[in-house]
């Protein structure tokens, strides 16, 4: 430890400390506006300036290292008049708009003006007018006149996501941040710049002149659009919620949301969502609908599908309630590979190879991918090549190849590897002897509790369908035909009562014999069990539209009849049409996405091979179903196409893409 | 293409990292098409290893390159300390106020050319040129003539060095 | 005193020819250094030449290279050939009149510090230079001293000329290590320096190229040869760049500690016809401005800095009585406006405010506030407050001037233009 003195308090802290944290622990505020914990010290805004003793000149605190017996002074009037003057130059460009900026009454250029600032501006000379109000979606607002320069945002591109969605441009004067060669953001993680950013130079367009920070109630939850469970804070004004901001937790989220995840706050005012209970087609009350659905449990074999979204606690009764309930769905047939050690999200920072199995983080837990970024050594195996920032080693395979591809890989040689696997397909035994640690990126939101809480069955509960074996068949939050990996159809058509509770209306609720609508995330409080087993509570923040699915089941008596002698599971043929959960394909890892669908209004997008001969940006039907914009993409098995989640309902085995002229 | 991969290849060989390219073919798309074209930058991020809004990025960092074609003639005087009190101003705004500037030929204002022994020392297109006075400019505008080569250029700070007198 | 240790030949003879270059003694010193001394030998001689770096801080070369750790990581050297100070054209004569003493300077020097690739940055605006440097890097590899095994030994150097394009911060060591990099000129945080984590974060040594100029004579003649010249401090020549109101602007290589008065009065011819000596700025636009009771100042760092201003790169703009220290002002602060990087803030901010308040004072519409203004803004700027020291640069004149010339500066800010401003611009 180091002893030092900051402004006559001893401070002890860890020897390689900077000036600004040592402080921090001491209870001293040196103001800071470049610096970030997260980023690199940058010295750029020099704003931090303290005088030490036996130096010269002031240094900067953010980029100074503590030393034994230092003596530091942070309200000396050469640090006071160093800060004047900082903050008067940081001023004399700025557009003053404070009473029309979102950022008000939480801008460090406001605070600390106020708290360290000199009365008034000489400033007599014409300012420098810039772009404002700039738009770039599909969720940030550029104001140029705002801006401090204090490089954090343009930092962030660069060491945290590796990307350069937002760049420095000119320099001097003239130096201004903005994307450039493009209107938009390029990236899946803007919002964080809007946390970033000391002023209101980046905010958010759902956020705009929505609210003031100081009626805003904040109250602490989780993210559940993916399994990760990133923690945030919930800000309601007046019963709306307004904004996700990050709550950092290093385990899970290391600080960081993604724009998934933060503006996934539609749900609460979308004009789509199922408002009222309906039987056979009609709105009906609680009553009548509960009455049904009892009606239903108790007129035969009941089994349920789906609860891979629900909390633990609902799961757990929505197991009680029908008897055989399993709640995969999708591809995913396994929630853990037993007898290999599990590893944490931040295993991954210190990994030094990670295998992807036919994985994609970046696009089924997006905040997951910002831990492997830096990595040397990335090994992407499977049929389709995941989205990377960086550089991975590709080892491509038939859709039906990964546990082949996998055997052939040695990872004797790499000391800390990690595995990320989806569980989908039949790879635990290849996995297994890979002997390296797994992180299982589930594909719905709480698989692991679901699987905790037991909802698992052996057999095949559609087959079963199929067969006539069942009477009432309930769906919580599961849409098959989307994401079944074979038609479905005609099972569900065999169900005399098909059940479905969901938020908004899909292929299945028209489909149900009763539907019931539930409430959605920040709407029901309960636990989730992330990937990597840990429990968290999510936290109701607004009225629900519904009833929660946990009460809907505690208001239920338990089915008579659980079915039972289900057919075996056939392990699901691999086809060469695949689907990739995409962020903004209405797929991803939850199934009741609309409101983020509709932030992204581009076309689905077709991945192929160059061999089939199709360029890039053709479009396309798909089965003459769904319009697509084609993507060539040489990383792909030859043979495999991949196609939006949203083309699967009605996809049979044959695959047609017919060129379209666009009216 | 703008740059020849050929070239691109022998040239990253030379470097430890590839992401060094970055201004040395930026340098080499201005000597091919006169500027930096968007395609030019694309080629750029993709032979460096670097996103192509770096790219773009860099360009508008640094004054020598430009985004689009420069006229034939282009005369670029230095108004710095020993250039301006050699009357550099007077000179630009003399070349300013000829008919055709900024279309035909362009007359732009820049830093020190460490070349202030010959003030008012200019670049015209590459090549450095000094003393200049408005007679001299005028020519060199209209024509691209009449001035000393940079090879000249070069031997005058050269002969200076024994003592500028001729000694 | 003019002594010819690294222009000799300039102006006769034609040395970027290898042959001729050869004929006269040249790369004797790489024959010597590899053949005859290890690397920590030729180091040593530096060090005992006591070589103080001539790109403006005069910091000794053999010191700056013993700072390299020694783990393993691959070792570089950058060749700083940015020179775009105003005032400063010593550099532009080396490398486009001598390129070969550099390259053997260079080689000496990699070879010194371990160093396997080396980089001669040089300023975008030398298309001339860069051809030349690269023809002679050709030449010397053609000739065996440069690439693998040169001249036999298990000694392998590259070097690349690389191109700058517009950016007088590039000069700055750490930016230059960016802009080598592929990115953006902006100056690093230091620590770490470039000798810990420099290109490529390996260990890298930045030296001006007059100063590794000066090594093949060091290893050719030794370290205490070299010690043994001009100012004990300061050892060696010095090319002094003179332009501004003298008769005979140019480059003179003097002793260290020549006084500038010899240079002024001598040398350059002393100031044109029929006029007086109102100030120097020694070290170009950053420098305090010298008055004419100071000509007898030696030309050495230490000398220069007791003086109260700095020798640099020695790049030395001469001012008579017929300019306007307001002006002068004007024209250095659009400079740095125009070059400051835009990374920290009272460069950034302040030196464009600065250059519009002396625009204003300029144009005869000063406000009586604008004395005390300006000095108040030389504080918010300079005093070590900027990242690094070009915020310094950009006030150091103008504090110098508001000292020295005060009364000009109050009589602008009563709306008088300038009583000089009639002559000003006509040389
Ligand atoms: C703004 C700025 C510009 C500089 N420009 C140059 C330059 O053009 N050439 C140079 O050699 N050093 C320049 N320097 C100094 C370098 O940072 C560095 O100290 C020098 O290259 C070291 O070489 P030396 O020790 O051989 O002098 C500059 C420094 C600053 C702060
Ligand atoms: S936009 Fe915000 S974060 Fe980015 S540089 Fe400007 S003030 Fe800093
Ligand atoms: S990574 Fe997943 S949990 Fe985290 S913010 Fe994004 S969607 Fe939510
Ligand atoms: S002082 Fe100026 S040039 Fe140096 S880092 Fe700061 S802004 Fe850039
Ligand atoms: S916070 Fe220290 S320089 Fe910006
Ligand atoms: S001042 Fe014009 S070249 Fe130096």
């Amino acid at each position: 430890m180091i002893t030092l003195t900051i402004d006559g308090r001893e401070a002890s802290v860890e020897p390689g400390t900077l000036l600004v944290e040592a402080a921090k622990q001491v209870g001293i505020e040196i103001p800071v506006y470049c610096y970030h914990p997260k980023l690199d010290p940058a010295g750029a805004c020099r704003m931090c300036l303290v005088e030490i003793e036996k130096m010269p000149k002031l240094q900067t605190a953010c980029t100074t290292r503590v030393a034994e017996g230092m003596v530091v002074h942070t309200t000396t009037p050469k640090v006071k008049e160093a800060q004047h003057g900082v903050l008067e130059l940081l001023l004399i460009n700025h557009p003053l708009d404070c009473p029309i900026c979102d950022k008000g009454g939480e801008c460090d250029l406001q605070d600390f003006t106020l708290r360290y600032g000199p009365p008034s501006s000489r400033f007599l000379d014409g300012k420098i007018h810039r772009k404002k109000a700039l738009d770039c979606p599909p969720f940030l607002v550029i104001d140029e006149e705002r801006c401090i320069l204090c490089q954090r945002c343009v930092r962030y591109e660069d060491e945290i996501l590796h990307e350069r969605n937002i760049v420095l441009i000119e320099r001097g004067s003239h130096m201004t941040i903005g994307t450039e060669g493009r209107d938009d953001y390029g990236g899946y993680y803007s919002g964080n710049n809007t946390e970033l950013c000391p002023v209101g130079a980046l905010t958010s367009r759902p956020y705009r002149f929505k609210s003031r920070p100081w009626d805003l109630q904040h109250t602490p939850s989780i993210c559940t659009q993916c399994a990760l469970h990133c923690n945030v804070r919930a800000d309601v004004r007046h019963g709306d919620l307004m904004r996700l901001m990050i709550r950092d937790n290093p385990a899970v989220d290391g600080g960081w949301l993604c724009d998934r995840g933060r503006y996934a706050i539609g749900d609460q005012h979308s004009v789509e969502r199922i408002i009222s209970p309906r039987v056979r087609g009609a709105d009906v009350s609680w009553d009548v609908a509960l009455a049904e659905v009892q009606k239903a449990l108790e007129a035969g074999p009941v089994a349920g599908l789906g609860g891979g979204r629900l909390t633990n606690e609902a799961a757990a009764a929505f197991r009680q309630i029908c008897g055989t309930v399993d709640w995969r769905v999708g591809r995913q047939v396994h929630a853990s590979v037993p007898g290999v050690p599990e590893a944490a999200p931040s295993d991954l920072s210190a990994a030094d190879v990670v295998v992807l199995v036919d994985t994609c983080p970046m696009e089924e837990a997006p905040i997951l991918d910002l831990r492997i970024r830096h990595h040397k050594r990335v090994i992407d195996v499977g049929p389709v090549p995941g989205m990377r920032v960086g550089h991975a080693e590709r080892i491509v395979c038939a859709p039906d190849g990964v546990a082949e591809a996998l055997r052939g890989l040695d990872l004797s040689g790499a000391k800390h590897p990690v595995v990320l696997w989806n569980g989908r397909g039949e790879l635990v035994e290849a996995i297994r002897a890979l002997g390296a640690p797994v992180l299982m990126v589930h594909e719905v939101a709480n698989a692991r509790g679901a699987h905790d809480a037991g909802l698992e069955v052996d057999g095949d509960i559609l087959a079963a369908c199929a067969d006539g074996k069942i009477h009432t068949l309930w769906l919580a939050g599961a849409n098959p035909l989307r994401s079944y990996p074979a038609d479905v159809r005609a099972a569900l058509a065999k169900v005399p009562v098909l059940i479905v509770s969901d938020l908004y209306p899909t292929e299945v609720t028209e489909l149900a014999t009763i539907v019931l609508p539930v409430a959605g995330p920040f709407e029901r409080s309960g636990t989730f069990t992330n990937l990597a087993g840990l429990s968290q509570r999510a936290t109701a923040v607004v009225a629900p539209k519904g009833l929660s699915d946990e009460q809907i089941f505690k208001r239920l008596t338990p089915a008579a009849q659980p079915a039972r002698d289900l057919p075996a599971r056939k392990p699901f043929a691999a086809g060469t049409v695949l689907t990739r959960p995409h962020l903004w394909s209405g797929g991803g890892n939850t199934r009741f996405d609309r409101t983020l669908e509709a932030a992204r209004t581009a076309l689905p997008v077709v991945r192929v091979h160059p061999s089939r001969g199709l360029a890039a940006g053709t479009r396309v039907m798909i089965n003459d179903q769904l319009e697509a914009v084609v993507a060539v993409d040489p990383g792909l098995h030859p043979d495999v196409v991949v196609v939006p989640e949203r083309a699967l309902p009605g996809l049979g085995a044959d695959l047609t893409l017919r060129a379209v002229v666009p009216a | 293409m703008v740059l020849d991969p050929a070239e691109t290849k022998e040239m990253a060989a030379r470097y430890p990292e590839r992401r060094s390219l970055v201004l040395p073919l930026l340098w080499r798309a201005q000597e091919r098409i006169g500027y930096v074209s968007d395609e030019a930058i694309d080629e750029i991020a993709a032979a460096a290893d670097v996103p192509a809004s770096e790219v773009s990025s860099v360009v508008t960092f640094y004054t020598m390159f430009r985004r689009s074609k420069p006229p034939a003639h282009r005369l670029q005087v230095c108004t710095s300390l020993s250039c301006a009190m050699a009357g550099a101003d007077d000179l630009v705004a003399g070349l300013r106020a000829m008919p055709g500037c900024g279309e035909r030929f362009s007359v732009e204002t820049v830093e020190c050319l460490a070349a202030c022994d010959r003030a008012i020392a200019g670049l015209y297109n590459e090549g450095l040129v000094g003393p200049l006075d408005l007679a001299g400019s005028t020519k060199l505008v209209r024509d691209g003539a009449g001035v000393a080569g940079p090879a000249k250029a070069a031997s005058d700070a050269a002969a200076r060095a024994e003592g500028g007198d001729g000694r | 005193m003019i002594m010819r240790l690294l222009t000799d030949g300039i102006g006769e003879v034609d040395l970027r020819d290898i042959g001729v270059y050869r004929s006269r003694g040249g790369y004797q010193a790489v024959e010597k250094a590899l053949r005859r001394m290890t690397p920590q030998e030729v180091a040593a001689e530096v060090n005992t030449a006591n070589l103080r770096g001539r790109g403006g801080a005069g910091f000794p070369a053999g010191r700056k290279w013993s700072f390299l750790p020694n783990d393993g990581r691959p070792r570089y050297l950058c060749v700083n050939g940015d020179e775009s100070e105003p005032g400063s054209f010593n550099n532009r004569m080396l490398v486009e009149d001598n390129p070969h003493l550099l390259v053997e300077g260079v080689i000496c020097s990699s070879y010194a510090i371990g160093a396997n690739f080396a980089v001669i940055y040089l300023r975008g605006e030398f298309y001339e230079g860069a051809a030349i440097m690269n023809r002679a890097v050709a030449q010397a590899t053609e000739a065996g001293y440069l690439g693998e095994h040169i001249l036999g030994s298990d000694y392998s150097l590259h070097i690349v000329v690389h191109r700058g394009a517009g950016a007088y911060i590039c000069g700055e060591e750490s930016a230059l290590l960016e802009s080598i990099e592929g990115k953006r000129g902006h100056p690093r945080v230091k620590p770490p320096f470039p000798a810990v984590a420099g290109l490529y974060a390996s260990p890298t040594v930045v030296n001006n190229v007059e100063t590794l100029c000066c090594v093949p004579s060091i290893v050719n003649n030794g370290g205490a040869w070299f010690a043994g010249i001009g100012s004990p401090k300061s050892p060696g020549t010095k090319i002094c760049s003179i332009s501004g109101h003298v008769r005979r602007p140019g480059n003179y290589e003097l002793v260290m500690g020549t006084p500038l008065r010899e240079l002024v009065e001598e040398h350059a011819g002393g100031i044109r016809d029929g006029h007086r000596l109102k100030m120097i700025l020694p070290a170009g636009a950053s420098s305090a401005a010298m008055t004419p009771d100071q000509l007898d100042t030696p030309l050495d760092f230490d000398a220069m800095a007791a003086a109260g201003s700095m020798l640099g790169s020695a790049g030395l703009i001469v001012c008579d009585e017929t300019t306007c220290a307001v002006k002068v002002a004007l024209i250095g602060e659009s400079f740095y406006a125009h070059e400051s990087c835009g990374k920290c803030t009272p460069c950034r901010e302040g030196t464009k405010w600065v250059e519009k308040v002396l625009a204003r004072l300029e144009g005869g519409q000063g406000q009586p506030e604008d004395v005390d203004l300006l000095k108040s803004l030389v504080g918010e700027i300079g005093g070590g407050k900027c990242l690094c020291p070009l915020g310094d640069f950009a006030v150091t004149y103008l504090g110098s001037a508001l000292r020295l010339f005060e009364d000009e500066f109050i009589a602008h800010a009563h709306g008088h233009t300038c009583s000089h401003a009639a002559e000003v611009l006509s040389a």
